[in-house]
């Protein structure tokens, strides 16, 4: 059978530019028991080994029993998470029975180990055969925990919600254990999914939808999804329904009732960032996209075809963009993720840099000046966040470490997030906009609905661009050098010409690497009479000094005029004035003391 | 105009306004220094108005963190050290607002009424000290009370906080008029004795602080909004100078709303005698 489901899944898969094959696809038949808070499910999965050696067992990923005790890993590695399933919000997902190819697998066959489960295969699969698995589950649902649970209100967010096989990818199976900093992968599969649900629910899902039956207890859902590495639902009675569409995706909003009257907002940075990914990388390949207003325990959350994003209380909708940089985030992930699958759990930088990038470079294009978010009226941009979150550290870990290496989340976060968001903005200055870009777009074409590695992003970049960045990469994605340069002194002597009468000047301009990263630099100095003059440095010398002739007077030097290098720890040195700017900073003095004036006047 | 600095309020206000002053210079001096060394050729200094740029702010939490830590260690113990002087001066205000006329006949230089806040200048320091607790009960208090009406309207929540500190504030300016009052700096007198004052007039009391006080806000606002226009303009010598005077303006008008205040506290203690 999974033959003909893959071979029409390939055909349509080939026409409208998805996956063209599938090792998996699932049936999955779910009930949802809102009275004991529980799904009773079953589930087919045909699927074929596609490594090159035989496999002996098949591994499935069990990620609610991170949430089964404290004991688990997870819990060891999150503390407010252990205190939460220590006061009884618990998840736990038990398999009650299991067939391989219609026969019975007894305890004896299968292995249970905190969010993994092995089943031995006696004979083994060669590569290219396939197996039919057959599963009951029961599911345990938690209040709002880790990226999914239900919530205050009624409403559910399901995802990771069923035994999903682990991934393979460029042919070894990644099993990794759920730890508190990693998160998913899996491979593109084929989804059919019947989910019944209390029939007053509103439901969204990956893939498109279809009400089969609808009584007045029980309403009968069809999900399919093709190509997809993973299904997830929302469903619940508190959530009210916008549809919407752009570039021919159905978009399904599910939102809280009490924030239905942010549609409009949430609706605009949507559509524009599904239309500024699908121009700037391919376009979005599946018919729907659907929109949740939930808090799963994180403030966001991807998913295929899917995202989950905490909208937050009243007083955030007066914080401009506080949601709306979120919902560019995880939607920049359905193509960094969700099809562009890079492997989330021994390389989270590839999808979690990537789309903060994507997040900075759209929130830039689209509020021009504006910032992110404001405190009492003080406007912060994001990219000034990212920069506090990923300097403050110094560069601590490389990007490219595996989720469970780093040794907290804070470290995790700054390095896969910001950090990597900043070293690409790098790479982007290194190369220029056009190769970058040009890069970016190669790599996101040749690799979707595939599994790439870092090397992959690497090599594709670097092909396209021509240039060879392997400095680059050694500095930056697997070291950790530190940036930053500083114009140290500008000098100007005025000529004297033994004939004509026009003024002539020379200027000097002394430079310095204060840390061991090393990036090209363009040392520019501005003019009196308004022109400037520009030079390349390479960067390397710790030290440097130029010379230029010029016939006026130098009003400031400058190394990297633009602040372009969002990795150089320093902005204040970058720039060298001639003169120095005492009245400024006597008003600066002034407004300093004002500050505390004030505050001081207030305790008479 | 000599008549007009001879209003003991007047000067009041004139003299707290110095004071603060003072205090925001020798506060902010070691950030003035640092700031002067760091920013003196600096592409920043053109990010400092009209506020400072969030560019310039992470560029010290990446870069000198643990120096901003060390300045303000130093500034806090610039202002402990300042403390004693700032508080005996306060005291010597406080006399010359209870002053009985104006100017008061018995006391008719600043020498006088500094003498009169010597002997009560312990009783100033106990307060000030007092003030920490009495600060964080009122805003705790405050906090449990605008969680609770935050509920009927969000801008009431911030409201019942301010409200409560400024019943706090209220409190330790009774307890110091006291100590003025009876010459005797002690704080368990002054606690005891203005005991049956506040009983007796709580409204007053409540309602007279918050109308001064609003008052006083209003008009700050009002400044601040002036302010805000004035440094809408690129940096100049004009608009940093208004900017400047502007802001003087703002301290000067709170100072006017406290020295107000104690004279309100003072004139409703009077009345319970």
């Amino acid at each position: 059978m999974i033959s003909a489901i893959l071979a029409a899944a390939g055909l349509a898969g080939m026409a409208i530019g998805l996956s063209p094959d599938l090792p998996v696809s699932y049936r999955i038949d779910a009930t949802l028991d809102t009275i004991n808070q529980k799904i009773y499910g079953s589930e087919e999965i045909e699927f074929i080994n596609p490594t090159s050696k035989a496999i002996e067992k098949i591994c499935f990923h069990l990620y609610a029993n991170a949430f089964s005790d404290t004991t688990s890993v997870f819990c060891s590695e999150n503390k407010q998470v252990k205190k939460d399933v220590a006061s009884g919000n618990i998840s736990r997902l038990d398999i009650t029975e299991i067939m391989l190819d219609d026969r019975y697998v007894d305890s004896s066959g299968v292995t249970v180990n905190g969010t993994l489960m092995n089943i031995d295969l006696a004979s083994g699969l060669q590569p290219n055969l396939e197996i039919n698995i057959k599963l009951k589950f029961e599911l345990t649902i938690p209040r709002a925990i880790v990226r999914f649970g239900r919530d205050g209100h009624g409403n559910y967010l399901l995802s990771h919600w069923y035994p999903i096989l682990c991934g393979y990818q460029k042919g070894h199976l990644v099993d990794g254990e759920y730890h508190a900093n990693s998160e998913f992968f899996s491979n593109f599969g084929f989804y059919d999914v019947t989910l019944k649900l209390p029939s007053n629910f509103i439901t969204g899902t990956t893939g498109t939808l279809n009400l089969l039956e609808n009584s007045d207890s029980l309403a009968v859902w069809n999900a399919t999804a093709d190509s997809v590495i993973d299904f997830a639902f929302a469903c619940g009675r508190n959530f009210e329904r916008f549809q919407a569409d752009t570039l021919g995706i159905g978009i399904t909003y599910l939102l809280s009732r009490e924030k239905s009257d942010l549609f409009a907002r949430i609706d605009n940075i949507t559509k524009y960032t599904l239309g500024y990914c699908s121009e700037d990388l391919f376009l979005y390949p599946y018919q729907n996209f659907t929109v949740v207003d939930f808090s799963p325990g994180s403030a966001g959350l991807e998913l295929p075809g899917l995202i989950a994003v905490g909208i937050g209380g009243p007083e955030s909708h007066r914080t401009p963009s506080s949601f709306e940089s979120l919902i560019v985030h995880e939607t920049a992930h359905q193509w960094f993720y969700a099809t562009i699958a890079t492997n989330e759990y021994d390389e989270p930088w590839l999808d979690e840099g990537t789309s903060s990038y994507y997040t900075e470079r759209i929130m830039r294009s689209r509020s021009d000046t504006h910032p992110d978010f404001s405190i009492f009226g003080y406007g912060i941009r994001l990219d000034d966040i990212s920069r506090i979150f990923a300097l403050v550290r110094h560069a601590s870990y490389p990007i490219d470490l595996a989720s469970y290496e780093y040794p907290n989340w804070f470290e995790y976060e700054a390095a896969t997030y910001a950090r990597s968001s900043m070293v690409l903005q790098c790479l982007q200055c290194s190369l220029g906009d056009t190769a970058f870009s040009r890069g970016i777009k190669a790599y996101a074409e040749k690799y979707r609905f595939r599994h790439p590695d870092t090397g992959d992003f690497e090599d594709e970049i670097e092909s396209s661009s021509g240039r060879d960045l392997t400095e680059f990469y050694s500095q930056f994605v697997s070291g950790t050098s530190r940036v930053d340069y500083a114009v140290t002194d500008l000098r100007s002597a005025e000529i004297r010409k033994e004939t004509g009468s026009d003024r002539a000047f020379k200027i000097t301009v002394g430079l310095r690497r204060e840390q061991d990263g090393i990036l090209r630099q363009i040392v520019t100095v501005r003019l009196e009479d308004g022109s400037k003059i520009d030079t390349t440095w390479d960067g390397r010398s710790r030290v440097a000094e130029f010379q230029f002739d010029a016939v006026s007077m130098p009003v400031y030097a400058a190394i990297d005029e633009y602040y372009s290098y969002p990795l150089d720890e320093m902005k204040a040195n970058d720039r060298l004035y001639y003169q120095t700017h005492s009245s400024r900073l006597i008003s600066f003095d002034w407004d300093s003391v004002f500050f505390i004036e004030f505050i001081l006047s207030l305790f008479l | 105009m000599r008549k007009f600095l001879k209003s003991k309020l007047l000067a009041a206000t004139l003299l707290s306004a110095l004071l603060e002053i003072v205090g925001g210079l020798l506060v902010m001096a070691p950030f003035l220094i640092f700031f002067r060394i760091h920013l003196e050729h600096s592409g920043s200094a053109f990010k400092l108005w009209p506020v400072i740029s969030p560019d310039v702010i992470v560029d010290l939490l990446i870069n000198d963190l643990q120096a901003l830590i060390i300045y303000l260690l130093a500034a806090t113990v610039i202002y402990i050290a300042y403390f004693p002087l700032k508080t005996l001066l306060t005291a010597g205000i406080y006399a010359m607002i209870m002053s009985k006329t104006d100017p008061d006949p018995e006391i008719r230089s600043m020498s006088d009424y500094l003498s009169q806040a010597v002997c009560i200048w312990p009783g100033f320091i106990k307060a000030a000290l007092f003030g920490v607790p009495v600060y964080i009960v009122s805003l705790f208090v405050g906090i449990i009370f605008g969680g609770i009406l935050g509920h009927i309207g969000s801008f009431l929540r911030p409201a019942v906080i301010l409200i409560f500190l400024l019943m706090g504030s209220t409190y330790l300016q009774i307890l110091k008029i006291r100590m003025i009052t009876s010459g005797n700096p002690s704080l368990r007198n002054s606690i005891k004795e203005t005991r049956s004052h506040i009983a007796s007039a709580p409204g007053r009391i409540i309602l007279g602080n918050i109308s001064v006080t609003a008052a006083g806000l209003a008009a700050a606002f009002v400044l601040w909004l002036i302010l805000k226009w004035v440094r809408d303009f690129d940096w100049n010598l004009l608009s940093a100078s208004c900017s400047l005077v502007l802001q003087q303006v703002i301290v000067l008008v709170v100072c006017l709303a406290q020295v107000l205040r104690i004279n309100y506290n003072h004139s409703i203690l009077k009345k319970g005698e």
